[in-house]
């Protein structure tokens, strides 16, 4: 009876506490759950737009909560937790969902992908990243993990004639499926060998080295890996970029790479603190062999998504590198880093997006021939985001890497820095060979180019982005330690 | 030999468990990789990863005398309840673009 009276106890004081840290999620799993009866019965003409312009409006108001919300710490008899890195990351993960669902606004008609089923799913989705970011407990992580990816082999299917979408949606969801089953082997393992699966027990628990702590911990970084598409574990990312429909691409490049990243932060500096010099070991390996693979890799590719999946699977691998270092740098380096990610990803797909060839979307590196000649605009922020990428100084995506590096110099990771860096020139080729594409060689069919004034809008803020960033370096550096503090 | 002999003679304890959870789980990931005929049969094998994890939380759950193991083995129930639904739904709609669902045949995105 004892034992009862205290767990009541309990359950009130953390109830109400725990409510106020979930408000965002709470907000969005209620809007969900209106949208259906919504898209049912109210939006009848004009279902997709209705229900897109709901979705924007949710997503705007949960990132406005949690933007907003002051309380912190931990809640649901500490199931989950709320700190200023969960913040900053569950804003990351928002702002680009509410990109991906701006652009498909207007560009799910030619995709043809525009069911209002689209909208529900991505909410779902985005409901389960929240929820993956702000987890304390390895079951509300594994539940909340699989509500992130079940809504989004259904949208890799979504175009359901086409045989294209739905094999790469039936890869997605094989390898998906695999990778769960991994990654909840390693936690049974842990709850096996350290008796609990919370987050603030495991780390309590002091165990330095158990061989079946190290196992699990081997399992779940691999079924981690997987949602990364970190090499070796790589093989469905280019099938299901090719497949997918160009928008929901889009949405798999970004927020459930964010939330997995996050993850691995968390596992990694949070919960298996004791265990680093064995985690580290993984992830140089996991670091090396993106690197090698999403460089090498790449230079083959004709078609553009696929080169894309490649080109990720190296930033992936640049990412990793700031991990290892094992320092508040570091997880600096790699928030800014997938920040920055974020908009070059988001502005190369908005280009990609806005042009079509014969009335299909394009497909092929040689489709963007004579780009220059019709669309010099265009054409100059495309090539700002190839450069980006690539790594070339005043730009963006030079500061991620610089910082990365940066990081693993300081901890003394000499031979991975140079690696790196030599990757980067390697990988520096294709994204140049894109450019030469578009400057250097005249097609005879035209490109056509159809942009609504909010693809415009998202192009030029992308660009403004990756061109101004080294102004504001220095705030923005500060503004992510306050949010590590 | 005389491992052998003692693992099979003696008591059943947590390696016992431990054993057939982690043979379970590799018939499963070799049951992925190495079939070359049906995808229903790769369905069949991801039931089994996930269900090897249940009889792992179930033993740990009683050897511990924890009840987090038993809570968990249930919620992975409804998971792979889910699961199993989305995949077979996908692979349908798979079905009716192809005509087929051989293993050999999914092939249409590659390089």
């Amino acid at each position: 009876m004892k034992i009862d009276e205290k767990i009541i106890k309990v359950n009130l004081f953390d109830g109400i506490d725990g409510f106020l840290i979930a408000v965002p999620e709470i907000f969005l799993l209620f809007s969900i759950l209106l949208l259906i009866p919504l898209n049912l019965y109210f939006f009848k003409d004009k279902e997709f737009k209705s229900s897109s312009k709901f979705s924007i409006f949710s997503i705007l108001i949960t990132l406005i909560l949690i933007l907003f919300n002051p309380h912190e710490g931990q809640g649901f008899n500490n199931l989950i937790v709320s700190t200023s890195f969960q913040k900053f990351v569950k804003s990351l993960i928002l702002v680009s969902i509410l990109l991906v669902l701006l652009i498909c606004k207007n560009k799910s008609k030619i995709e043809n992908i525009d069911y209002s089923e689209f909208n529900l799913l991505t909410l779902l989705s985005t409901c389960g990243m929240l929820f993956v970011v702000s987890s304390n407990n390895l079951m509300t992580l594994f539940l909340a993990l699989e509500l992130q990816a079940l809504p989004i082999y259904i949208l890799c299917t979504l175009r359901r004639n086409d045989i294209k979408s739905s094999e790469s949606g039936l890869k997605y969801f094989l390898l998906g499926a695999l990778s769960s089953g991994l990654l909840l082997f390693g936690i049974s393992l842990i709850y096996g060998f350290s008796g609990t699966i919370s987050f603030n027990e495991i780390l309590a628990t002091n165990i330095t080295s158990n061989i079946g702590l190290s196992f699990g911990l081997v399992f779940m970084l691999s079924g981690i890996a997987f949602k990364i598409s970190a090499a070796p574990f790589h093989m469905w990312s280019p099938d299901v970029y090719q497949g997918s429909p160009t928008p929901i691409t889009l949405l798999i490049a970004t927020a459930p790479k964010i939330t997995a990243i996050s993850v691995l932060i968390i596992l990694t500096y949070k919960v298996f603190v004791d265990f680093n010099d064995r985690w580290t070991d993984l992830i140089i390996a996991l670091s090396l062999c993106s690197m090698v693979v999403g460089s090498i890799g790449a230079i083959i590719q004709s078609n553009l998504k696929r080169l894309l999946a490649y080109s990720s699977i190296s930033h992936m691998g640049f990412i990793l590198v700031g991990l290892v270092s094992f320092s508040n740098s570091g997880i600096e380096a790699v928030l800014f880093y997938i920040t920055i990610y974020l908009f070059l990803l988001v502005g190369v797909f908005s280009i990609i997006l806005s042009l079509n060839k014969d009335g299909q979307p394009i497909e092929l590196i040689s489709d963007l021939k004579g780009l220059s000649n019709h669309y010099p605009l265009l054409s100059i922020s495309l090539l700002v985001f190839m450069f980006s990428m690539a790594g070339i100084p005043p730009l963006s995506g030079f500061f991620g890497k610089w910082l990365v590096f940066f990081a693993a110099v300081e901890k003394e990771l000499y031979f991975l820095a140079i690696l790196g860096v030599i990757f980067s020139v390697i990988s520096a080729f294709y994204y140049l060979k894109i450019v030469k594409i578009i400057y250097f060689e005249n097609s005879d069919d035209p490109l056509v180019l159809e942009q609504s004034p909010e693809l415009k809008i998202i192009i030029f803020i992308c660009l403004t982005i990756t061109c101004l960033i080294f102004l504001f370096l220095p705030f923005l550096q500060q503004l992510i330690i306050n949010h590590l503090s | 030999m005389d491992f052998i002999f003692n693992f099979f003679s003696e008591d059943i304890q947590m390696k016992h468990y431990l054993v057939l959870s982690s043979a379970i789980f590799l018939i499963g990931i070799i049951g992925i990789f190495l079939n070359r005929k049906n995808v229903i049969i790769i369905l069949m094998s991801i039931e089994l990863l996930l269900l090897s994890v249940n009889i792992n939380f179930i033993a740990f759950a009683y050897f511990t005398n924890t009840i987090t193991g038993q809570i968990f083995s249930l919620f992975i129930l409804t998971i792979v309840a889910a699961e199993a639904a989305i995949g077979l739904a996908i692979l349908v709609v798979y079905y009716r673009n192809k005509g087929t669902i051989d293993v050999k045949e999914i092939n249409l995105l590659k390089g």
